[in-house]
């Protein structure tokens, strides 16, 4: 891939990058600092890279670079966030769809990144095949693991919205 | 059971979990940091180029010391060509011997 073929990658893909970052920070900011971080990683392959396979590799190099960024801040926390949840007098609403995306976050990598292509890029069986090398088969069976891997981790809440089990 | 108490036996159904997949909300990049990232990711270029370009600007250097060092002596040559202190028996000093001829203030004196 060459300097210019990134920079219009970068332009189309951001927002589906920006989104698949923010299921594992809280802050959007952190989301930000993350995807320039996996952008300059990213970068540094550029010659290694083959663009039809390009988004794949960015979504693993995202992935890893939120995973390793998590395990830093877990090391360097001083309280467990539970404590920082105690301390505000009111809990903010959490979003209907928090649930979910933390349990992405949770997800293996591959599993990760295929429910992302399939659900929020809105690829093809087809374009994710071709872009993760994977046969079709191999994708729809990614999927339905995925879905089963999702709904074992969310519960439901009386009034219907859905929850991490803890 | 308590008002507010998760009800744990019950499973996400999947036409759920379904829906919210489908309808996971989008949310953008602002501009600003879109530019950060270009910016952030162009050193890392410039870094690249200069690293391929190193032998050829080394070639350039060599080659204008050396262009440097031809003029220098094709100046020094053309210096010590002319120059008149260099060469004492030359038209200009034989001229300036003749201006203070003394045979000439004796002319105007009388």
């Amino acid at each position: 891939m060459s300097p210019d073929q990134f920079e219009q990658f970068f332009r189309r893909y951001k927002n589906n990058l920006y989104v698949y970052l923010l299921r594992f920070v809280e802050i959007d900011d952190d989301a930000q600092d993350l995807l320039q971080d996996s952008c300059i990683a990213f970068y540094k392959k550029l010659d290694e890279i083959k663009p039809e396979t390009a988004i794949n590799y960015m979504y693993k190099i995202a992935h890893n670079t939120a995973l390793n960024w998590t395990k830093q801040r877990r090391r360097f926390l001083l309280k467990p966030s539970s404590d920082f949840e105690r301390i505000a007098d009111k809990p903010a609403p959490k979003d209907h769809y928090e649930a979910v995306n933390k349990a992405i976050a949770m997800l293996p990598s591959k599993l990760a990144r295929v429910v992302h292509m399939y659900y929020y890029d809105k690829l093809s069986y087809k374009e994710i095949s071709s872009q993760t090398g994977k046969s079709i088969k191999a994708i729809d069976s990614m999927l339905n693991r995925a879905r089963t891997k999702l709904r074992k981790r969310i519960i439901m809440h009386e009034d219907g919205s859905p929850m991490l089990k803890s | 059971m308590k008002k507010g108490t998760p009800n744990i036996n019950k499973v996400l159904p999947a036409e759920i979990l379904e829906g919210i997949l489908n309808s996971l909300p989008r949310k953008e990049l602002p501009s600003y940091v879109e530019a950060r990232v270009l910016a952030a990711v162009h050193p890392v270029q410039s870094k690249t180029i200069m690293a391929i370009s190193r032998p050829k600007q080394a070639f350039q250097w060599a080659a204008l010391s050396m262009a440097a060092c031809v003029f220098a002596m094709l100046g020094a040559l053309m210096a010590s060509w002319v120059n008149p202190a260099s060469h004492p028996g030359t038209q200009t000093s034989e001229h300036h011997v003749d201006i203070y001829d003394p045979g000439l203030l004796d002319y105007f004196i009388e």
